[in-house]
């Protein structure tokens, strides 16, 4: 089976790119932001809009035919929160209509997870899963495909 | 019409998502949602015309037929009806395929009995086959539907389940002007353009629907395409053609053009579509028009919505038609409306009058 990849979209993925190599490679001075992770594997970046249309379950499928997997974190949590303004521009809550809009058509959204350690967990033992942390979470299990950047939080220090 | 509707929800919220309906075995969802309503039309329920203990009144009026073969009548008393309770399930074996089917359990109960619409063949209790169909999908850019589906005609016929709306009445653009459902072969999926996604749909519908309901004029056969362009992050800009033949006047090719538009403009919410059919023999066949639909939060979980529409025809006057009410979203998926509808004429299909629902899913 090849392995599961994205295919490029050239500016965006070149942009993402670099940040996130940037993001990995710097040493002790993460970028605040948030990071998406996946379990080591063949896919190493992806673009923000297909990680927006990942978590709108637009994208169900990887190019080999696989399953993607997103896992989100609680509504409640600052960092999912985050996540929904940065790539939806609207927050969890204000995202419900375009859920009960997507239920009636037979997809289901994310699954929720409780914190980032089950969100890195469960990707790393899933095949197809992302999920998202803090870019402070700097962790060998798995890999940033994507960094959302430009939130206000900071890595504590 | 005065009215309320009443739900059945159970769902387990998981943030910004329904997460509704229970997972029966691994793949297998079922959900659903179920609406009662009650309508008092515009004078139906006046001092003095006779209101029973039960709160509710009756007066009726029937109109001439207005053309041969159609069943036409107009009512104007109070009812309490459990219009939808409706079951949803779909199962998703693998990846690629999926198979979803919806029944809508509809006026399963009317107080009061509507036995004297005996003769009237969309009146008592019926059990519509609303969507039946297998997917098979390709690529995100690419999935085969065959069965029973919503036709891709406009926003407001694929999402008109009453949880997704505003209104407890539907603009009568969006079914009058072609049928709710097709029985075929779909192409659908999503595509790139630059860095947004354009969804398509492409169909062909080349026989009559499966379990068409009576007082429906189902397609004998359609051909159709509609594409979902983004306007930046806001807004969604649908396209819409059809060219098809109805079962009850076949020889008539009727061809349908149509723009929707959804505009997120700040917390004011615009949705739009305007629609044009035009027929062969011109009688009954061409109609044009469109209806412009606000909803902005009030606060509290509730919103206020307002709504025009206009639809002209090639034989008869021209409709106009203002809603306006308001929506409380409630937790758990709950969903109260109460509105005022007024319309031009008396109609069936477009009552004036007060109308309250309460919708749930679960």
């Amino acid at each position: 089976m090849p392995p599961p990849r994205l295919r490029p979209r050239l500016l965006a993925t070149a942009a993402l790119m670099l940040m996130a190599g940037t993001w990995r490679h710097a040493g002790a001075a993460p970028e605040p932001g948030i990071a998406v992770v996946m379990g080591p594997g063949p896919v190493t970046t992806v673009n923000l809009p297909t990680v927006a249309a990942i978590f709108r379950r637009k994208r169900q499928l990887w190019d080999d035919g696989s399953l993607i997997v997103p896992v989100n974190l609680p509504a409640a949590h600052a960092l999912r929160r985050q996540f929904s303004l940065r790539l939806f521009k609207r927050s969890p809550e204000d995202m419900q209509d375009y859920w009960n809009d997507q239920y009636f058509h037979g997809v289901l959204p994310p699954a929720v997870l409780a914190s980032e350690e089950a969100v890195i967990r469960f990707v790393v033992s899933t095949p197809g899963a992302i999920g998202y942390v803090s870019s402070c979470t700097q962790d060998k299990r798995v890999i940033v495909v994507a960094l959302v950047p430009g939130t206000d939080a900071s890595c504590p220090h | 019409m005065l009215g309320w509707a009443l739900a059945l929800p159970a769902l387990a919220q998981s943030g910004e998502g329904p997460a509704i309906g229970t997972q029966l075995r691994d793949g297998l969802t079922l959900g659903g949602y179920a609406t009662v309503e009650l309508d008092v039309p515009r004078g139906g329920a006046t001092a003095g015309s006779g209101m029973g203990a039960n709160g509710m009144a009756e007066m009726r009026r029937t109109d001439a037929d207005m053309r041969p073969g159609a069943w036409q009548q107009s009512t104007s008393r109070t009812t309490l009806t459990l219009s939808h309770l409706s079951a949803i399930v779909w199962w998703e074996p693998s990846p690629q395929w999926k198979l979803l089917a919806e029944v809508d359990g509809q006026h399963g109960v009317q107080i009061p009995a509507h036995d004297e619409d005996r003769d009237r063949p969309d009146s008592g209790a019926t059990l519509a086959l609303e969507r039946f169909y297998a997917d098979w999908r390709a690529s995100d850019a690419l999935t085969w539907r065959v069965g029973k589906f919503l036709t891709p005609i406009g926003r407001w016929n694929q999402d008109h389940p009453d949880p997704l709306t505003w209104t407890t009445s539907r603009p009568l653009l969006s079914y009058s002007a072609f049928p709710a459902n097709a029985t075929g072969v779909m192409a659908f999926g999503s595509t790139s353009l630059g860095l947004s996604d354009v969804d398509y749909q492409i169909y062909v519908a080349p026989g009559q629907n499966w379990r068409a309901g009576a007082a429906q004029d189902p397609f004998s056969r359609a051909v159709g395409a509609r594409v979902v362009l983004p306007l930046g992050s806001d807004a969604q800009l649908g396209i819409s053609i059809a060219g098809f033949n109805q079962r009850d006047e076949d020889t008539d090719h009727r061809r349908l053009g149509g723009l929707d538009l959804l505009w997120q403009l700040g917390r004011l919410q615009v949705h739009a579509e305007v629609l044009s059919r035009r027929g062969g023999d011109g009688y009954e066949s061409s109609e044009h028009g469109g209806f412009v639909q606000l909803v902005h939060p009030l606060g509290a979980g509730w919103s206020g919505v307002m709504r025009v529409e206009k639809l002209e025809y090639e034989s008869r006057p021209a409709l106009h038609s203002t809603v306006l009410g308001v929506v409380f979203k409630g937790h758990r998926h709950w969903v109260f409306k109460a509105e005022y509808d007024r319309t031009s004429t008396d109609s069936p299909d477009l009552p004036s009058g007060w109308q309250m629902s309460v919708t749930g899913l679960f």
